[in-house]
């Protein structure tokens, strides 16, 4: 099951490909995928182009994709391992949702953040606290690790 | 916190039910604090691991799914009242592709269909509805709502 699954969404993305990232095998383990997304133009991370590496369980889909960024970003929800608050991803996670979704729900993460369910507290607490500071330094991590 | 949590404190946080971040993070200090002493308890360590995945995201109790009667239950749809090109969501395959299609419907809403395949490995694990996340044991009190099947009721 899923197998043919992942092989059917790897055919949906090729032949309706989402704007704003991209998603694929690594090598021939089609259980290892990689994305990257782009930041999205109206947050600090416009211009940046992020890597994201998806592991498919075997139970795919019926437990969720884990995936984790694997370009630095400053974000209230991604830590500096990369991985991901997104309730998605863990508890809120469906069956009917596809990797193309998640990565578009992923987008909507960068330019939305929930700073009220950080897995950084620092940066949830400036975020809050000090908005022009937040986005200076996401904008400069952008520059630095994403462009 | 000053001082490092004792066991106490791990099980306060799931008594007052405290966030699920907040529980998380607790439990990681304790299980640094366990590593730290010399005798450490393996036992009571490997216990606490039971409670939190390798993400250190509490696990979720095992009692979510349904029983096995209750796929029995589902309402089965002929092939012939399914649309041409509808998807199970769950394989993502046309209904009319399959050889012997065997497609249930849930009672959140009479066009969520799903192969039986599909749905019922997924509601042993959560008893919810794929596509609009309805406890689907909640049967009575979806239809009283539904206007659409009150309607149906009234000129049926």
């Amino acid at each position: 099951m899923s197998l043919k699954r992942i092989n059917k969404e790897l055919s949906d993305l090729g032949r309706d490909p989402p704007s704003s990232c991209s998603a694929g095998p690594v090598g021939d383990d089609l259980y290892h995928w990689q994305a990257s997304i782009m930041g999205p133009p109206d947050s600090p991370y416009a211009g940046g182009v992020f890597f994201l590496s998806i592991h498919f369980p075997t139970d795919y889909p019926f437990k969720p994709p884990k995936i984790s960024f694997q370009t630095k970003i400053y974000h209230p929800n991604i830590n500096s391992n990369g991985n991901i608050c997104l309730d998605i991803l863990k508890d809120q996670w469906s069956p009917a949702l596809t990797i193309s979704k998640v990565l578009l729900s992923i987008c909507s993460l960068l330019t939305d953040a929930n700073p009220d369910d950080p897995l950084v507290p620092e940066i949830a607490h400036i975020y809050k606290t000090d908005r022009a500071k937040y986005e200076a330094t996401a904008k400069e991590w952008t520059k630095k690790f994403a462009i | 916190m000053s001082r490092q949590p004792t066991l106490r404190d791990v099980l306060d946080t799931f008594l007052t039910g405290g966030r699920a971040e907040n529980q998380s993070s607790i439990i990681s200090e304790y299980l640094e604090s366990l590593r730290q002493q010399e005798n450490s308890p393996e036992m009571m360590e490997a216990l606490v691991r039971t409670i939190l995945d390798p993400n250190g995201v509490l696990l979720q109790g095992e009692d979510k799914g349904i029983d096995d009667d209750f796929l029995d239950t589902l309402e089965r749809v002929k092939i012939s009242s399914v649309p041409k090109d509808k998807c199970c969501p769950i394989c993502t395959n046309e209904f009319h592709q399959e050889e012997y299609p065997l497609i249930v419907e849930l009672p959140c809403n009479s066009k969520h269909y799903f192969d039986l395949d599909c749905i019922g490995p997924w509601l042993k694990l959560n008893r919810t509805c794929p596509l609009c996340r309805v406890d689907v044991t909640q049967r009575k009190q979806i239809e009283v709502s539904d206007s659409e099947e009150e309607q149906d009721l009234m000129y049926g």
